[in-house]
C-alpha cells in the first residue's frame, strides 16, 4: 500500500516531467537588434526537426523578460512567432525617443507551457554600441564612412562590417565581403559603380552583423548618387498586345473602314428589300 | 388600303410576337447555361474546413487554423501591376539537379489539381555531341507576348511591371493563347476540379492564379504577385533547395536567390553569359538563363528524379 | 399560256417528300440528338470529355469548323464568280451551291462555340473584344458572310416565291409563306430595277469577303510560330482548298437531287461534265499550292519542320496523309482529265472521294502540329501525346455535319432548287421580265 501510494506520488510530481517528455524541443536564435536612429528590437526565430526537415515553428509564445539583476527578471512582454517561425519584439522606436538602453544590458526569452515545445530559455547580453555612417564625396568618388563607437563613446576596432543596398527581395552587398574597422572605428567603402534607385536615391546600410558582444547593428544612409529609374515599358504604348482601349491605330481605322464599307451596302441591300416590297404593282 | 394597312399591322405583331418568343428562348437558355456552369455551392462548413494537405489529400481541419496567405495587403490595380518594377527572373542551368522542389512548392501552394505543372524541368540536350542538363521552364512573362495578341476577349494580359496574368473570369476557353504560345507553358482546366474548402471560398483575382481554378479556362505561372506584394520571393525560388532561381527587379538591376543573396542583374548576365530561350522567335522573354557549363552536380543525379509521365503529385490513395 | 414554262414550274416547284426523305430527315434528327446528349456532357463535365489535352489543344472540332468555312466559299465561287463572268451553265446550280453555302456557314459558327471552354461567356466578344486578335477578325468575316450568303439566297427567291404561291400542288400554309417571302413581287420595271442592282452588289461583294472569310481562318494557324502552321502560303492555301472542297459538295448535292427529283432536263451530264473540268482545274491549283505547302520545306529541312513533315510522310499521319493526297486529290485530277471521268456517276464518286478527303486534310492540317511543341512534351501523362477524338466527340461533330445534312434538306424541300424564274428567262420561256398575271 505504501508503495503504491509512494508510486503515484512519484507519477504526479513526474506527471509535468510527463507532459514536457511529449513535446518537442525547438531550435531558438535570438539576435540583439538595433536600427540607428530608428528603432532596437530582439529577433527571434524558432525552428524544429520534424520528418520532412528542419521547419520553422509558427505561432510559439515566447516570453521576454529584461534582468535587472543577479536573480530578478523584469515582465517586458510577450510575442509569437508568425507562419515563418519568425517573432520581433520590439525594444524602442529611438524616432519617438522612447527609453532606449545604454550599458550593458541582459535579456532572457523563454518558452513556458507552450502545447507543442517543451519549455525553454535562452538568455541574451549585449553591449550597446552606436554606428554613425556618412557618404561623401571625394575627387569624384563616392564613398561611405562609417564609424562603430561603444556605449562609453570609445571607436571600437576590429570589427567586420558589411556594407550592402537595400534592395526590393534583400539586400545587394557592395565592395568586398567585410570591412575591418581600423583603431578609428572606421571604415571608408568606395561606391564605384553606379546603380539605379527609386527618385535617384539609393539606401545603403551599414551592418556589424551577429557580433557576440554587441548584437546587429545597422546604420541606413539614404544616398542621392542613384541613377534615375524610368518605366520603361510599352504598357502605355498601343501596341499588338495591349487591351482594347489601346488598339494601334492602323487596326482602328482600317478594318472599321473596311467593316463599315461592307455593311453600309449590306444594310442598303435589306433596305432595297423593303423598297421592292413596296413598289409593288397596284391591282 | 384598308387591307394593306390591316397586313402591315398583322406583320409587325407577328413580329413582335415572334421577338418576344426568341427573347425569352434565349433568356431561358441563357439561365440555363448559367446554371450549369455556376459552381455548385459548397456545404457549410461550422467548425472543420476541408483543406488541401501538401501531398495533395484532403483533410478536414477547424476553421480557425486556415490562414488565409493571400489577403491582398496593398491596393493596387492587378492589370496594371506594382509602379516603377519591371520583374525578371534568373535560373542558373548549372546548378539545376532536378530536384523538382520548384515543382512541388507551386503546385502546392496553387493548388494545383490536374496532371500539367505550372513549371516543369524537361531533360535537355541540344544535339547529339553537346551536354545534356536540366531547365526548369515556367512561362516567360514576355514582352512581345504571342498568347497576349491573340487573345479575343482581353483575358490574358500585360502588366506595367512585365508580369503576363490571366483574368479567369473573363477567358472564354478558346485556347488560343495555348495555340500561339511556343513555351507550352499554359494549361487548361478540362474539367472542374475540387480543391478544398478554404480555396473554393476565396474571392478570386488575377494575381493569385488557380485560387480557385475554373473550368473551361486557361492558367499558367503568374510570378507570384500575392509574394511579391508581402516583399517574398516567388514560391519557386525559395523552394529551390540549390539556388538555381534568382528573381529582381530589373529596374534595380538586382535579382535575389531563394538564400537570401542578391546579385547585380547585368554583371550576373554579362559574367556568366546569360540568354534566353528561343530568342528568335521575338518574344523578348523575362526569364534569362545561365548555361549548364561548370556544373556544380553533374546531370545524371538529375535521372534518379526523373519522372517522364508526371508532374503533379496525386493525393494518395486511402 | 406557255405549257413549256408550266411543265419547268411543275417540275421545279418543291415537293413534299416521299417515305425517303422523311426517313432521311429522321436519321439526321437522331445523329443530332445524339450529338446533343453528348454537347450536354460537355456543359456539365467540361471540354474533358474530349480527347483534346494540353498538347493537342484543338481537335476534330477545330479541323471540322475550318471544313465548314471552306465549304461555305462554293457560294461565292458559283454563284457570284461565274454569274458575274457571264456564265450562264451555271444558272441551274447557283441555288444548290447557295443553299450548301448557307448551311455551311451556319454550321461554322455552332462548331466554333462547341470548341469554347466556356461558351457562357460568349458576350465577352463583343464586350471586351480585342481588334488584335485573328479571333475577333473571323468573328466579324463570318458574321458578314453569313449576311450577304443569306441576302444572296434569299434575292434570286423573290421571282421564285412570287411564282410558287400561285402554283396549285401544295397546301395553303406553304402558299401564305411564299406569298409573304415574295415581298409583293410582280416583276415590275422598278422592282426588277432594284433586284438587278442588288444582285449584282451582292455578287461583287461576298467574293472579297470569301476571300477574307478563309484567309482570316488560315491566319489563325499562321499567325503562330508553330511548323506546319508557321506559312506565309496558308492564306491562298486554304482558298484554294475552299474551292475544292465546295466544289466537289455541288457535285454531290446536285448528283443526289437530280436523281431523286428527276431533274436530268436541267441539270444535264453536260452540267457534270463542265463542273467536272471546274474541279479538275481547282484540284490542279490546290495541287500547286500543296506542292508549295510541302516540297519545299523538305529542300530546307529546319530541324522542327523536318520533324512535322516527316511524320507526315513516314510517320505516324503517313497513312491518312497519303490517302488524303492520293486518293482526295491527286486521283480525282488524273479521273476527271478524261471525259469518261466526268460523266454523272464517276464524277459523283470522285466528288464524294473529294469531299471525304478535304475532310481528313484538314484533320491533318490542325492534328499533327499539336503533336510537336518546340519543347519537349515531358511531364504529361503518355496518353497526352496521342490525340484520338472520343466517341462523344465524334457523335458531336457528325451532329454538326448532320445539321448542316439538315439545314440543306429542310431548304431543298422548302424551296425550289432551281431557280425557275432565272432558268425560264434563259430557256426563253418569258418574254419580258413580268409574269403573265393570268395564270
Amino acid at each position: 500500500m505504501k508503495l503504491i501510494l509512494r508510486i503515484s506520488a512519484l507519477m504526479l510530481l513526474l506527471t509535468p516531467a510527463f507532459g514536457q517528455a511529449n513535446k518537442i524541443k525547438a531550435r531558438v536564435s535570438v539576435q540583439y537588434n538595433k536600427i540607428m536612429n530608428q528603432e532596437s528590437f530582439i529577433r527571434i526565430e524558432a525552428k524544429y526537426k520534424s520528418e520532412n526537415g528542419i521547419e520553422p515553428a509558427t505561432q510559439v509564445e515566447f516570453r521576454v523578460y529584461q534582468r535587472i539583476a543577479e536573480d530578478s527578471l523584469l515582465h517586458l512582454g510577450t510575442i509569437a512567432t508568425n507562419h515563418s517561425g519568425i517573432a520581433k519584439f520590439p525594444l524602442a522606436n529611438h524616432k519617438d525617443s522612447t527609453t532606449s538602453l545604454s550599458g550593458n544590458f541582459s535579456f532572457v526569452v523563454k518558452i513556458e507551457n507552450d502545447p507543442k515545445f517543451s519549455d525553454a530559455e535562452t538568455e541574451l547580453t549585449i553591449s550597446d554600441a552606436n554606428l554613425v555612417a556618412r557618404l561623401e564625396t571625394v575627387d569624384s568618388t563616392n564613398q561611405i564612412t562609417a564609424t562603430l563607437t561603444d556605449a562609453s563613446g570609445q571607436p571600437v576596432a576590429g570589427q567586420s562590417l558589411r556594407v550592402q543596398l537595400q534592395r526590393m527581395f534583400g539586400p545587394l552587398s557592395i565592395g568586398e565581403e567585410s570591412y575591418e574597422t581600423d583603431e578609428n572605428g572606421t571604415i571608408t567603402v568606395p561606391i564605384e559603380e553606379p546603380m539605379p534607385g527609386i527618385n535617384g536615391v539609393l539606401t545603403f546600410e551599414v551592418v556589424l552583423n551577429e557580433s557576440d558582444e554587441y548584437g546587429t547593428v545597422k546604420a541606413i544612409i539614404d544616398a542621392p548618387i542613384g541613377l534615375p529609374v524610368g518605366d520603361h515599358s510599352n504598357f502605355d504604348k498601343r501596341t499588338m498586345w495591349s487591351p482594347p482601349s489601346k488598339t494601334p491605330y492602323y487596326l482602328l481605322i482600317f478594318p472599321n473602314l473596311i467593316i463599315l464599307g461592307v455593311w453600309v451596302p449590306i444594310l442598303m441591300l435589306i433596305i432595297n428589300l423593303f423598297r421592292i416590297s413596296r413598289a409593288k404593282t397596284d391591282l | 388600303m384598308e387591307p394593306e394597312k390591316d397586313n402591315q399591322q398583322k406583320s409587325r405583331r407577328n413580329f413582335v410576337e415572334q421577338g418576344l418568343k426568341f427573347g425569352l428562348l434565349t433568356a431561358a437558355s441563357g439561365a440555363l447555361l448559367a446554371k450549369v456552369f455556376g459552381k455548385s455551392e459548397s456545404l457549410d462548413s461550422e467548425e472543420t474546413i476541408e483543406v488541401m494537405s501538401t501531398d495533395g489529400t484532403l483533410m478536414q481541419v477547424p476553421a480557425s487554423a486556415v490562414e488565409h496567405a493571400h489577403e491582398k495587403k496593398s491596393d493596387y490595380n492587378p492589370r496594371e501591376g506594382f509602379p516603377n518594377r519591371k520583374f525578371v527572373m534568373v535560373v542558373d542551368l548549372a546548378k539545376c539537379r532536378n530536384a523538382k522542389k520548384c515543382q512541388s512548392s507551386c503546385n502546392k501552394n496553387h493548388y494545383i489539381t490536374g496532371e500539367n505543372a505550372w513549371i516543369k524541368i524537361y531533360k535537355m540536350q541540344e544535339s547529339e555531341k553537346s551536354a545534356p542538363y536540366w531547365q526548369p521552364t515556367l512561362c516567360q512573362h514576355c514582352d512581345e507576348p504571342a498568347c497576349v495578341k491573340v487573345c479575343p476577349v482581353d483575358a490574358t494580359f500585360k502588366r506595367r511591371d512585365g508580369i503576363v496574368l490571366i483574368d479567369n473570369n473573363r477567358c472564354i476557353g478558346c485556347r488560343f493563347c495555348m495555340a500561339a504560345c511556343p513555351y507550352s507553358v499554359r494549361v487548361f482546366n478540362w474539367s472542374d476540379t475540387w480543391q478544398g474548402d478554404a480555396v473554393e471560398q476565396t474571392a478570386y483575382t488575377p494575381d493569385y492564379a488557380g485560387v480557385p481554378s475554373q473550368k473551361g479556362t486557361v492558367d499558367k505561372c503568374d510570378f507570384c504577385p500575392h509574394m511579391i506584394d508581402k516583399g517574398e520571393l516567388p514560391h519557386c525560388v525559395s523552394a529551390c533547395p540549390n539556388d538555381v532561381f534568382s528573381f529582381g527587379d530589373m529596374y534595380e538591376d538586382t535579382v535575389t536567390n531563394g538564400s537570401g543573396q542578391s546579385f547585380k542583374l547585368s554583371k550576373l548576365l554579362k559574367d556568366r553569359a546569360g540568354y534566353r530561350l528561343m530568342e528568335s522567335l521575338g518574344t523578348e522573354p523575362s526569364v534569362y538563363y545561365l548555361p549548364p557549363s561548370d556544373r556544380i552536380v553533374d546531370f545524371e543525379e538529375g535521372l534518379e528524379n526523373y519522372t517522364e509521365f508526371q508532374s503533379v503529385d496525386k493525393p494518395q490513395e486511402p | 399560256m406557255n405549257t413549256a414554262y408550266e411543265k419547268m414550274i411543275n417540275d421545279l416547284a418543291p415537293k413534299q417528300f416521299s417515305w425517303k426523305g422523311n426517313i432521311w430527315v429522321a436519321f439526321l434528327v437522331l445523329v443530332i440528338l445524339a450529338g446533343m446528349y453528348s454537347y450536354v456532357q460537355q456543359l456539365k463535365s467540361g471540354l474533358v470529355i474530349t480527347g483534346m489535352r494540353d498538347y493537342a489543344l484543338w481537335g476534330i472540332y477545330i479541323s471540322n469548323f475550318v471544313f465548314f468555312v471552306a465549304v461555305s466559299l462554293v457560294g461565292s465561287l458559283i454563284t457570284a464568280i461565274l454569274r458575274l463572268s457571264g456564265v450562264h451553265w451555271s444558272t441551274p446550280l447557283t441555288r444548290i451551291s447557295e443553299i450548301i453555302a448557307v448551311a455551311a456557314i451556319i454550321m461554322a459558327g455552332i462548331t466554333i462555340i462547341i470548341d469554347m471552354g466556356r461558351p457562357d461567356r460568349m458576350l465577352n466578344l463583343f464586350l471586351h473584344g480585342r481588334l488584335q486578335s485573328p479571333i475577333l477578325w473571323d468573328v466579324i468575316v463570318i458574321t458578314t458572310y453569313l449576311v450577304i450568303s443569306l441576302l444572296l439566297l434569299y434575292y434570286p427567291l423573290l421571282p421564285d416565291f412570287s411564282i410558287l404561291k400561285k402554283h396549285p400542288n401544295h397546301t395553303g400554309r406553304l402558299d401564305k409563306w411564299y406569298d409573304r417571302l415574295s415581298l409583293n413581287w410582280s416583276g415590275n420595271e422598278k422592282q426588277v430595277r432594284i433586284h438587278a442592282i442588288s444582285l449584282q452588289a451582292l455578287s461583287i461583294m461576298i467574293i472579297p469577303v470569301a476571300f477574307a472569310i478563309h484567309t482570316v481562318t488560315a491566319w489563325l494557324f499562321e499567325t503562330t510560330y508553330r511548323p506546319g502552321w508557321d506559312s506565309t502560303n496558308f492564306g491562298p492555301y486554304f482558298i484554294a482548298g475552299a474551292f475544292v472542297a465546295g466544289s466537289g459538295a455541288v457535285v454531290v448535292v446536285m448528283f443526289v437531287l437530280r436523281k431523286l427529283y428527276n431533274l436530268e432536263d436541267y441539270i444535264t451530264d453536260d452540267h457534270f461534265d463542265k463542273m467536272g473540268k471546274v474541279l479538275v482545274l481547282l484540284c490542279l491549283v490546290y495541287l500547286y499550292f500543296n506542292i508549295n505547302e510541302y516540297l519545299i520545306p523538305t529542300y530546307k529541312s529546319t530541324e522542327e519542320e523536318a520533324v512535322h513533315l516527316q511524320s507526315l510522310f513516314k510517320g505516324q499521319y503517313a497513312g491518312l496523309f497519303w490517302t488524303v493526297i492520293i486518293g482526295g486529290l491527286i486521283l480525282p485530277v488524273i479521273i476527271l482529265l478524261f471525259p469518261k471521268g466526268r460523266k454523272p456517276l464517276p464524277l459523283f464518286m470522285v466528288a464524294l472521294a473529294v469531299v471525304l478527303g478535304a475532310w481528313w486534310k484538314r484533320y491533318l492540317i490542325v492534328i499533327p502540329t499539336l503533336s510537336h511543341p518546340f519543347l519537349p512534351i515531358e511531364g504529361v501523362p503518355e496518353a497526352w501525346r496521342h490525340y484520338s477524338p472520343t466517341w462523344m466527340e465524334w457523335t458531336i461533330t457528325a451532329a454538326t455535319l448532320a445539321s448542316a445534312l439538315l439545314i440543306i434538306t429542310l431548304l431543298v424541300r422548302f424551296l425550289p432548287i432551281i431557280p425557275i424564274h432565272e432558268t425560264a428567262e434563259e430557256r426563253g420561256l418569258i418574254e419580258d421580265q413580268s409574269i403573265n398575271q393570268s395564270l
